[in-house]
């Protein structure tokens, strides 16, 4: 996400290794349109023109056309946190360079087997430590949507309908506000950003980064040139009495 | 007496008195062209306008007026230091309105995007070197500050075995601090922010020793902003350009939160650690928090009653 | 007319004397010239020229600020015998130490003044033109006490000197409800200046109740120390008699205040010591550092040592009478608790600071050149206050020219 004040700086971004002609692209950044170089120019223009065509849609922030912001207000079993604040959510689908999926999928038939996949999708499936398969969230019958365990269809702007599917309280916590993020203002309508914003789905932990530098100290001086005091920890004590036989130092 | 011989006829009284009150008013003209000129005398102010912040009165005193000439005042300044043109403003706190602030430790991962993004928002001297946030890095197992280190430059964070403990001012509803100002500078704004009079401060730092959680800093020397940084929305008593000799510290982004934007340090934080909102309102994230999870205060016992609040998981 | 008269007496009477004395004003003239030089870069580049910051918030000005309201505060020490127990020695010295007071609450105040960000604004703190917080601020209080202090340090002795100058005798009705509220000020100066430290459960090695003991305490034993020093240099460089008894009786209330002063320091070891706690961080960083820092360790010791020689010297009687051993014990009690109640006691309580950080202080030579200027200026003060109160306590100084040699005795009542 660019903020005006601090930006993401990768790391746990949607990230789709694009191989064609040997040419070797990462994309990590939300811009809204990203553009990728060194792909065939045809998959480009029509890629780009399928985002061009989806983002008229996406403006609001909703899947499609007039539907409820929230997709829980569908035909969904699942009915949400009626209590909860309402919410918009900011639309992924067109950071999704690939979408949509049918242009490709359409001609290939749906398998449930987990097998070495060879693709243009480098992907690295690191989700639930091998308990899940593509399948999990990918749905079957509509190649370009996401399905919940029931098979209902969801939209990848509403990705978090099938997150929730297991990681239900992380899930909760995000429609109260207590997880996530919330763009821009504090009071008012809420436009959230999607968890597949900050997690990439197929490798959702939230990956190392470097920190900002450490604080200054003030004009003029340095900083201390000492250790910080961090005496040994309780078992650690109690460790090494049980294995020296005498009593640790504090 | 003719009086076309002026070269030969003796100066009388008359004469005196005209050339006196001609040098007068020449002189006068003087004086008020030259309290419009910017001199190094008064710091590359105008007189008047060093005179006029001098006698300036506690912001909770003045009139609109005066308000209004204080903006000014603070405007032209700017302009004079750093050849920036600001705004200044004096948005009053928003009508049944708390605020309150929470931060998730176990989405903190240590990144300092917060104090960056409070650096650059809030106008602070890059030479005063003030950072209104800091961030602790503990060892997991303990939670004793004095084992924190405050200068953690690792390649990457979150540091295995380790969490991390943003502090800022925690907004206290008993806060020491402004019992502890002789000249009542620093008070609770009806919005629950602590604010400071930047231009009534007299500089003692009694409130920087009656602070328990080492929120507010000192301008040693004078702020230095590249103007090309200089961020120029600003509120008075928010992140107007500060002199040096005052307090300062964090106050909720008052420029932006009283027109409903998030603080900078919540926008900067990647993880969404961070949570704002009014307390006031039962429907809001920061109640559903503190209503919720399991929440704590840093140094409860010492009666501050912080609005400010960690939690987890 | 004859006030007037009685400040131009006072004045050529400051300003007058032999080339020792010239060179005596001339050596703390120029040390005020340059902590005043030094103090002009201050308002220029601000307070970085210090070696204060944002961790140790409150450095050698404070600390010095700290001692020297103590030392105002032990005028009460001749004080209370000259007018409550009737001890004539005392009373013939007793404006001598008043004047001392006024010298160190001045020091004080200017410490107080020069450590402030904006002194210009100073005005701020005035009752209704500025926003004057109190009684909630301890810092409003100090203000309201040393103030007060100061007008009743010289409001007395100025209605005593002036009407012993127009050759009469002060009214001992008017003046005394005046000392005795002076006796319960003097106390409680020292006691609001206390409390603007303990007040603060942020800072938890001030957070004591003992801090206001403590202080009176320790002042109580430094303070007599100089003015025993002080007085025994009056005996020496000025025709004005001080009796040995009245340094008798200072020495031994020192004594007591010295004992009951390293009593507390045991008292503060022993509660912070046997179950240390988080609390115990200053403490242990002052008295064994904390990990790899300890620059404090030296000076709380050596203060501890002085203290201590300072206190068995002033136990057995035979030193304490001599005047050699006396001054000694004088000059270290002074040090001894000069160190321990300033960078002893102001500094440690920002190491560690409220977030644990260890970041130490030392101050930078401007810093300490201002403060010796400070010092300069208030022995100047001392000293030129002193004078015409000397020559006018012996009788050389009246409006009216006296008769014939005067005698001391016929003057002091």
């Amino acid at each position: 996400m660019q903020t005006e004040t601090g930006g993401c700086r990768g790391g746990f971004c949607l990230a789709i290794r694009v191989r064609s002609k040997g040419v070797h692209v990462t994309h990590d950044s939300f811009a809204a349109s990203p553009v990728c170089r060194g792909i065939s120019s045809r998959v480009r223009i029509f890629a780009l023109s399928v985002a061009a065509l989806w983002s008229c849609f996406a403006v609001n922030g909703v899947a499609a056309g007039d539907e409820p912001q929230d997709a829980t207000q569908r035909q969904l079993h699942f009915k949400g946190y009626p209590d909860a604040p309402s919410f918009q959510v900011l639309p992924r689908r067109d950071d999704l360079f690939f979408y949509p999926c049918s242009q490709c999928h359409e001609f290939m038939e749906a398998s449930d087997t987990v097998r070495e996949l060879d693709s243009p999708h480098d992907i690295e499936l690191d989700h639930g430590g091998g308990r899940l398969w593509c399948i999990q969230c990918h749905s079957m019958d509509e190649r370009d949507m996401l399905w919940t365990m029931l098979k209902e269809p969801v939209d990848f702007d509403e990705a978090y309908i099938v997150c929730g599917g297991c990681h239900a309280n992380r899930q909760r916590d995000w429609y109260y506000g207590s997880h996530g993020k919330r763009l821009e203002v504090w009071q008012g309508e809420r436009v959230l950003y999607n968890c597949t914003h900050c997690h990439d789905a197929h490798s959702p932990s939230i990956k190392p980064r470097a920190p900002v530098a450490a604080p200054p100290v003030r004009a003029g001086m340095e900083r201390p040139d000492g250790e910080v005091h961090r005496p040994e920890s309780v078992w650690q004590r109690h460790e090494a009495v049980q294995q020296g036989g005498t009593a640790g130092e504090h | 007496m003719n009086t076309e011989d002026d070269d030969t006829r003796q100066p009388t009284f008359d004469d005196a008195r005209r050339r006196f009150l001609k040098g007068l008013g020449v002189g006068a003209a003087g004086a008020v062209a030259a309290a419009s000129l910017p001199t190094p005398a008064w710091g590359g102010q105008t007189l008047k306008d060093a005179l006029g912040g001098f006698f300036q009165k506690h912001y909770q005193k003045m009139s609109p007026e005066e308000v209004q000439a204080a903006l000014e005042r603070v405007e032209r300044r700017a302009k004079e230091r750093f050849g920036v043109d600001i705004n200044c403003e004096n948005t009053p706190p928003m009508e049944g309105v708390v605020f309150g602030y929470a931060i998730n430790l176990s989405r903190c991962k240590g990144y300092r995007e917060c104090v960056a993004g409070c650096v650059k928002e809030n106008n602070q001297g890059r030479d005063s070197q003030v950072q209104y946030i800091r961030v602790l890095e503990l060892k997991k197992g303990d939670f004793n500050l004095e084992h924190s280190d405050h200068y953690y430059e690792h390649e990457t964070v979150p540091r295995d075995g380790h969490f991390y403990l943003p502090v800022q001012c925690m907004q206290c509803d008993d806060p020491p601090c402004v019992k502890a100002c002789p000249v009542e500078a620093t008070w609770m704004e009806p919005d629950g922010i602590v604010v400071i009079d930047y231009d009534w401060c007299i500089g003692c730092r009694y409130c920087m020793a009656a602070c328990p959680y080492w929120a507010r800093h000192f301008n040693w020397t004078n702020p230095q902003i590249p103007a090309e940084e200089l961020n120029p929305e600003t509120h008075y008593l928010g992140n107007r350009p500060r002199p040096k000799g005052v307090v300062e510290k964090c106050h909720f982004c008052v420029q932006r939160t009283r027109k409903g934007r998030q603080p900078a340090c919540m926008e900067a934080c990647p993880t969404g650690a961070r949570v704002f909102g009014n307390l006031l309102d039962p429907k809001s994230e920061i109640r559903y928090i503190l209503e919720h999870k399991t929440v704590f205060r840093l140094k409860e016992e010492l009666g501050t009653d912080p609005k400010f609040w960690y939690y987890s998981d | 007319m004859k006030l007037l008269r009685f400040f131009a007496d006072s004045l050529r009477e400051m300003f007058r004397g032999p080339p020792g004395y010239w060179a005596w004003l001339g050596g703390l003239a120029m040390i005020v010239a340059v902590g005043a030089w030094n103090y002009l870069d201050q308002v220029r580049d601000g307070l970085v020229i210090t070696g204060m910051s944002d961790q140790v918030s409150w450095g050698f000005y404070i600390a010095n600020f700290a001692f020297l309201v103590g030392i105002a505060a032990a005028a009460v020490l001749l004080v209370i015998p000259a007018y409550l127990f009737d001890r004539k020695d005392v009373k013939e010295v007793v404006l001598v130490g008043e004047g001392m007071a006024v010298a160190a609450v001045v020091m004080a105040m200017t410490f107080v003044t020069l450590d402030l960000g904006h002194p210009e604004r100073l005005w701020h703190a005035l009752p209704g033109i500025g926003r004057f917080n109190f009684p909630h601020s301890l810092l409003a209080w100090d203000i309201v006490v040393l103030s007060g202090y100061l007008v009743l340090n010289i409001a007395i002795p100025f209605y005593i000197l002036f009407t012993r100058y127009r050759g009469h005798e002060p009214n001992f009705n008017l003046y005394f409800p005046l000392v005795v509220i002076a006796m319960f000020w003097a106390v409680s100066i020292h006691t609001v200046t206390a409390f603007l430290f303990s007040a603060n459960p942020s800072r938890p090695f001030w957070h004591t109740a003992l801090l206001g003991p403590r202080f009176i305490a320790s002042a109580f034993a430094s303070g007599p120390a100089l003015i025993i020093m002080v007085l025994q240099a009056v005996r020496k460089f000025t025709d004005y008699p001080v009796s040995q008894s009245v340094i008798d009786l200072l020495a031994l209330i020192m004594t007591f205040a010295l004992q009951i002063s390293v009593f507390f320091v045991g008292v503060e070891l022993f509660t912070d010591f046997y179950n240390e706690g988080a609390h115990a961080a200053s403490i242990h960083y002052l008295f064994l550092g904390i990990g790899d820092f300890g620059a404090l360790r030296p000076w709380i010791w050596s203060a501890l040592t002085m203290n201590v020689t300072a206190m068995i010297i002033l136990m057995i009687h035979p030193l304490r009478r001599n005047i050699v051993t006396l001054n000694i014990a004088c000059v270290l009690a002074f040090i001894g608790i000069w160190i321990e109640k300033g960078m002893g006691l102001v500094i440690p309580g920002f190491i560690p600071t409220p977030l644990g950080e260890i970041f130490e202080y030392t101050p930078t030579g401007k810093e300490l050149l201002i403060t010796a200027g400070v010092w300069a200026l208030g022995v100047l003060v001392f000293t030129l206050v002193t004078r015409p109160v000397i020559a006018i306590q012996v009788g050389r100084l009246r409006y009216e020219k006296v008769p014939g040699p005067a005698q001391v005795k016929d003057f002091i009542r």
